[in-house]
């Protein structure tokens, strides 16, 4: 035999590498690094919408302008194609493997999550106790004390779970149990936003109508005839523009529309976006848009809202006691890095238990 | 009337926190406070008057946002020093606080007239997206505050707090402003949508809030990390408020230098 590597499991150590990488803070902080610094680099470049990319009359007057307005610096970003640098590769791989390492690292500690979250192992050793980040022993206590620890947890919120045999008696007490669970509703609110961002890259479309008062034109995507029938502006006493306020009908639907109040019809989003005054006639434009992707998105902004809100203010607490025939109490705490009380908490109850009856904080 | 008073409070305030002991709870460092808690009566006055007079929230101008920012900012720091036993580092808080107002009063006195709202800005997303900004920014504020005080615990050892405590001050403010830019960013995106047909337009205005958003979600990522912690935390909680500042202050600067075309009128 010579020494040589199963493909197999070549591949395992590989994907467990990854796998392990993925879920690396450092690394997501590094992506993120990156987005931030490519995000200004693109900042300072003028960009071309997807609206106007789309519509090749506009795209045309859109570059023109562009010259017009930075000469050859112009003319080296339309070339470059650094004027749609935010659809570049080079912008939009860093947040594919974003979104592809939140995968992974909502996968990879998605099992120990659940574990702990279904774990209700009440009984415990004494050496576990002890070793527990915050840990203390109470010698000579009696069934008082052992109501007393399971009154003042009650009292400040814990969820108390007692087992009582010949052994010993268990305690275990938990506050916030299901919290930790809010970083998993986070990373799948990044996934979900990448849907959202998805869909309407591959499904949504947007057209731009400009039709005058008393006329019709016809949205091209889902063939269905607009009519204009009026426009108006409305205007503060001083004068000065309060609102632009068009009539539309869509098929045999009627709608007063304004520059924040569209119309949806069948999902389909008619925006008033401007007027232009030709001769004498107004002719009122709309921006109609199909953006399939804008529902998950907010659904993924604001489940990305409440799992922040319970991982920050919501932190996890456990704390563990057991009493031994020979009368020790022994206590364990442990607590999310958030739970800022925590330590401080834990010394008052230990101290309140056993007040100068011999109480050791380690 | 009630904002130039406000503005030379916060000066005095400033003035009795570097005189009077900083952290102790001493009766005489109550003194800082006191003044600041007058400033803020003062600009609550003032933005109330000034929103009557305008018949809309004073948020729809750069004037007016930077006042609010202050307002949210002095708030938060007179909140945190009440439910803090210890005073924690209020002169530095109060430094940042006042870097925003003296930007705000030193506009020109176009910029402060009370203005009509642009038809863009009737709508009901406006007032819940510039709001959740200013409290996300005042939280930011407070955040760099903590961190200029970190990086001055050595020279300046026993008038601060301890750098725990002051760490811990430090994320706390962070944890309470990311999301509300969270949402301030949520909240503006169902906005364009309906104004602009559009979530997301790659406005260099909307660019900067998302990588300010990105830089408060590294340093979030960065904290529970050992060798991250300290001063150099301090210094990435530092540049996250240079990022905010230049979202607000910066971007329309950009706009006009590069020749960009932006939606955003501040």
């Amino acid at each position: 035999m010579t020494g040589q590597i199963d493909p197999r499991a070549r591949w395992e150590t590989l994907w467990r590498r990854l796998w392990a990488f993925s879920a690396r803070l450092d690394v997501t902080a590094g992506l993120l690094a990156v987005l931030v610094l490519l995000s200004i680099i693109g900042s300072t470049i003028p960009q071309r919408g997807l609206d106007v990319a789309a519509d090749p009359q506009r795209a045309a007057a859109w570059e023109t302008a562009l010259r017009a307005k930075h000469g050859a610096w112009g003319d080296f970003l339309i070339t470059s194609g650094a004027v749609q640098f935010f659809q570049t590769g080079l912008f939009l791989l860093p947040w594919g493997v974003l979104i592809l390492f939140t995968l992974l690292c909502a996968l990879h500690r998605w099992p120990t999550i659940w574990y702990s979250l279904h774990r209700d192992t009440v009984r415990c050793t004494p050496v576990q106790l002890h070793e527990a980040p915050h840990s203390a022993s109470i010698p000579d206590t009696d069934r008082a004390t052992w109501e007393q620890l399971r009154e003042a947890l009650e009292r400040d919120g814990y969820h108390v779970h007692i087992e009582m045999d010949v052994a010993g008696w268990f305690l275990r007490a938990e506050r916030h149990r299901w919290a930790r669970s809010a970083t998993l509703v986070t990373h799948l609110a990044v996934i979900l936003m990448g849907v959202g961002v998805l869909l309407n890259l591959q499904l949504g479309w947007r057209e731009e109508l400009a039709i005058p008062v008393g006329g019709s034109a016809l949205v091209r995507h889902a063939d269905l005839p607009v009519h204009n029938t009026a426009f108006e502006v409305i205007r503060y006493p001083d004068g000065n523009v309060a609102a632009y306020e068009a009539h539309i009908r869509v098929q045999e639907t009627l709608a007063r529309i304004r520059v924040n109040e569209p119309l949806v019809y069948q999902g389909i989003g008619f925006h008033l976006s401007g007027y232009m005054q030709i001769q004498d006639r107004t002719v009122v434009v709309l921006q109609v848009t199909y953006a399939p992707g804008y529902v998950p998105l907010i659904v993924a902004g604001f489940l990305m809202l409440v799992g922040m809100a319970v991982t920050f203010n919501m932190p996890f607490r456990r704390i563990q006691a057991c009493r031994t025939a020979d009368g020790v109490l022994q206590l364990g705490g442990w607590a999310d890095r958030r739970a800022y009380g925590f330590a401080r908490a834990f010394e008052t109850l230990v101290q309140e238990l056993r007040a100068g009856k011999g109480t050791q904080l380690t | 009337m009630w904002i130039t008073l406000a503005y030379g409070l916060l000066w005095l305030a400033l003035i009795t926190y570097l005189v009077y002991p900083w952290h102790e709870c001493h009766p005489r460092c109550w003194g800082g406070i006191g003044i600041s808690l007058g400033a803020w009566i003062c600009l609550t006055v003032g933005l109330v008057e000034r929103s009557i007079a305008a018949g809309h929230w004073p948020l729809a101008n750069r004037y007016e946002f930077a006042l609010c920012w202050v307002w949210a900012g002095l708030g938060l720091h007179l909140l945190l020093e009440a439910s803090w036993q210890g005073r924690c580092s209020g002169f530095f808080v109060l430094v940042v606080v006042l870097l925003v107002a003296s930007y705000a009063v030193t506009r020109p006195e176009t910029m402060k007239e009370i203005t009509l709202l642009l038809p863009a800005l009737r709508s009901p997303w406006f007032p819940l997206h510039a709001a959740s900004a200013v409290i996300a920014y005042a939280a930011c504020g407070s955040a760099a505050g903590f961190g200029l005080a970190y990086l001055f615990t050595q020279r300046m050892r026993e008038r601060l707090p301890p750098t725990a405590a002051l760490e811990r001050a430090m994320e706390r403010s962070v944890v309470l402003g990311f999301p509300w830019l969270t949402f301030s960013i949520l909240v503006g995106a169902i906005w364009a949508q309906h104004a602009w047909a559009r979530l997301w337009g790659w406005d260099p205005k909307e660019t900067w809030a998302l990588l300010t958003w990105l830089w408060y979600l590294m340093v979030l990522h960065l904290s529970p990390m050992p060798h991250w912690r300290g001063r150099r935390m301090a210094l990435l909680v530092l540049l996250g408020f240079g990022l905010v500042g230049f979202t607000f202050i910066g971007v329309p600067w950009l706009v006009r230098w590069v020749r960009l075309e932006s939606l955003h009128g501040f």
